[in-house]
């Protein structure tokens, strides 16, 4: 009986990583394809033209597309740590190319969909508490930098809650409702990174889905790659979640077993 | 096992407090003994530029205890006389240490202070002499030329993106990789020393690729190419850019003199004339908050008491380069572009993109030829410039976008406001008119 729940919760987890994985590699394709931190590299940095950097980060996209694909149709068999590396390069270009507020915290913000790789290839191999470490770490970053930025009142944050309040709240009042998401943010991360917390994760699954679909209410459908890109913290904070009382079951049924 | 991710997340813990103390960390050693230099001055205009204006500059090998001074006068002679013939001083100045950031350091760049002085009860339409000195090492005489009463034969200039790329290096220290921006500062010297009425030069920001003191050192060097032959500066209208969020913008482009809206906010109007108005807007905060509680107050009043009024800002609404779908666009688009509709805005100044370009007249998101607001600009003060999209909706029947090192030249006339964008060798790129709409 705990044997079966493990193996439904193990399911649960690969395909909430499984979409996860889907929502990021076609929200960085559409990102890409429309022109991002690649060939803004490639142009400023790297002395390329700008029709050519922009054809490059095309190739690229198409590369992404595809290699994920072969990740999805092959879990577990296909490695997806080049698709992880190549997260982790995106972050690390969007640091080097700098113009958004807070671009310096972006490889520990990026972090919740940096990992989406790693625990999909990892739970796909059956090392759920693996997979498990590398979840928590990532939404444990991305919480952290989410706190500092609501702390340090983000600019884009305040258009959201203005606009998803219809200007019916000030400025002034939004910035106090920062500072309170901020430190939930904060202690949640804190939380989760010293020890499994459920409320932390709950938070987490529901303000991820919830900043990620801020994207479109407040933008409308056009910034549908914005919220593609988003939604995997959700989804991450659900398959820890489920793979977390999987994995106290099964310890309990070989308890039991024993 | 568990010992082993103990350590790894104490090391992440570690790294953690390390990284958040070297945002704050700021250079501390003395540098008393060096040679006291002054240099990169500019004067930047904000609200009253009849009778205002800020006198900044960067010293180096000085300490905090030093004294700094501006000697004003109306009077030439103050250029060759070595009689005292200066008419006040100012002993007011805003000064600090610029903070330096690690990469500051590894290139070796000079460890400075910033001073800003604000100039009041300025005459319009008179030429100021004027020279600052940091520890009573003084710089030459400069002179610029506060804003006249008429708006009639006014002339503008306005760019934006002078943050540079390196074309050969990786690494944009060297000055030959900023030879676009020193061509186009050049260009724009001998256009003020050509014809007197220009007055001063609108930035749509972008200065460097941060605004880290490395890069503005350069960016303040290159920036004395903007002086005339006879010394004249050129003031600067400033805003502020998605590369200018860190600490070194708000030490070096300070603005203490603004009274109607918050210091570090950088949104204000600019009254040249009782006929022209300029309202710079800040994309870097909140677009629909306090900023657009205040544009909803100043537009209405300025456009009811000047028959000129332009609006300046850095990301564009109507993207010449970028996709138009992106966030902060679609903001400048649901936020402000209707107030500037609904007010009749003449004519809106944006920066980013490193194009050039002109739209149709815009109205509601479709070209509206009768009562439709042209968008000008997009940067090309000396930044890589990029392939523009010229088959946009905003491009057609009139529209222009292409990727060219430019800056546009507003002449205000009675009934009409002339445009041109030249290009850095002074070829004419995009011309129009359009007639005042109040």
């Amino acid at each position: 009986m705990e044997h079966t729940s493990f193996s439904n919760r193990l399911l649960l987890l690969q395909r909430s990583l499984l979409w996860a994985l889907v929502f990021l590699c076609f929200g960085m394709v559409v990102k890409m394809w429309r022109g991002d931190v690649w060939s803004s590299f490639l142009f400023m940095h790297g002395n390329w033209s700008d029709a050519n950097a922009l054809i490059a980060e095309k190739v690229l996209s198409i590369c992404l597309f595809l290699y994920a694909i072969l990740c999805l149709l092959y879990p577990g068999r296909v490695s997806a740590f080049p698709l992880f590396v190549f997260f982790l390069l995106d972050s690390i270009l969007g640091i080097w190319i700098g113009g958004a507020w807070f671009s310096e915290w972006q490889l520990l913000a990026h972090m919740g969909r940096t990992v989406v790789p790693m625990a999909f290839h990892l739970s796909n191999r059956g090392n759920v508490k693996l997979a498990l470490i590398w979840m928590r770490w990532g939404l444990t970053f991305t919480f952290f930098v989410h706190g500092i930025e609501a702390w340090q009142s983000h600019p884009n944050f305040i258009d959201y809650i203005i606009g998803f309040s219809r200007r019916s709240l000030s400025e002034a009042e939004v910035k106090i409702v920062l500072k309170s998401i901020a430190v939930i943010d904060v202690i949640a991360a804190i939380g989760l990174f010293y020890k499994l917390q459920k409320p932390a994760i709950i938070w987490m699954l529901i303000w991820g889905f919830l900043t990620a679909l801020i994207r479109v209410w407040e933008g409308g459908w056009i910034m549908y790659p914005e919220m593609f890109v988003r939604l995997p913290h959700a989804l991450l904070a659900y398959g820890v979640i489920v793979s977390s009382e999987g994995a106290n079951a099964f310890r309990r049924a070989c308890k039991a077993g024993s | 096992m568990n010992t082993f991710f103990n350590r790894i997340k104490l090391w992440i813990a570690l790294f953690l407090l390390l990284f958040i103390s070297c945002r704050t960390s700021t250079e501390t050693t003395d540098s008393g003994k060096l040679e006291v230099r002054v240099l990169h001055p500019r004067i930047y205009w904000t609200e009253n530029p009849q009778s205002e204006a800020i006198i900044s500059w960067t010293s180096t090998g000085v300490s905090e205890d030093v004294s700094h001074t501006v000697w004003v006068s109306t009077s030439p002679e103050v250029q060759s006389s070595k009689e005292n013939k200066w008419e006040f001083s100012i002993h007011e100045v805003v000064s600090g240490k610029i903070d330096l950031e690690t990469e500051d350091k590894l290139v070796g760049v000079k460890e400075a202070y910033y001073q800003h002085a604000s100039l009041h009860s300025l005459k319009p339409n008179t030429t100021y002499y004027f020279k600052f000195c940091s520890d009573n090492v003084c710089s030459p005489v400069y002179h610029f030329i506060t804003a006249p009463d008429k708006g009639e034969g006014v002339k503008l200039l306005f760019g934006g993106d002078s943050r540079t790329g390196s074309p050969t290096t990786g690494i944009d220290t060297h000055p030959a990789s900023h030879s676009a921006r020193r061509e186009m500062n050049t260009f724009i010297a001998g256009l003020v020393e050509k014809d007197p009425a220009i007055l001063a030069l609108i930035h749509g920001a972008d200065y460097g690729m941060t605004a880290s003191w490395w890069h503005l050192w350069y960016w303040f060097a290159d920036h004395e190419l903007t002086i005339t032959k006879d010394n004249r500066v050129i003031p600067l209208i400033i805003s502020q850019g998605n590369h200018d969020h860190a600490k070194g913008f708000y030490q070096n482009f300070m603005l203490p003199n603004i009274k109607k809206a918050p210091l570090e906010a950088y949104y204000y109007t600019t009254v040249f004339s009782k006929d022209i108005a300029l309202i710079t807007l800040n994309t870097e905060k909140s677009m629909a908050g306090d900023q657009l509680d205040w544009l909803e107050k100043e537009i209405k009043e300025k456009r009811a008491q000047h028959p000129w009024l332009l609006i300046q800002y850095h990301r564009p609404a109507f993207p010449a380069v970028k996709s138009f779908d992106r966030e902060d666009f679609a903001k400048v688009r649901r936020y402000w572009v209707p107030l500037f509709e609904k007010y009749q805005a003449d004519l809106i100044l944006e920066s980013d993109g490193h194009a050039l370009k002109k739209t149709a007249p815009i109205k509601g998101e479709k070209i509206d030829r009768d009562s439709g607001i042209v968008y000008i600009g997009e940067g090309g003060l000396g930044v890589p410039q990029r392939k523009a999209d010229p088959e946009r909706w905003y491009f057609q029947e009139g529209g222009y976008a292409s990727g060219h090192h430019h800056v546009w030249l507003l002449e205000f006339k009675a009934k009409q406001l002339d445009v041109k964008a030249l290009g850095i060798k002074g070829e004419e790129l995009v011309r129009f008119s359009q007639p005042r709409k109040h």
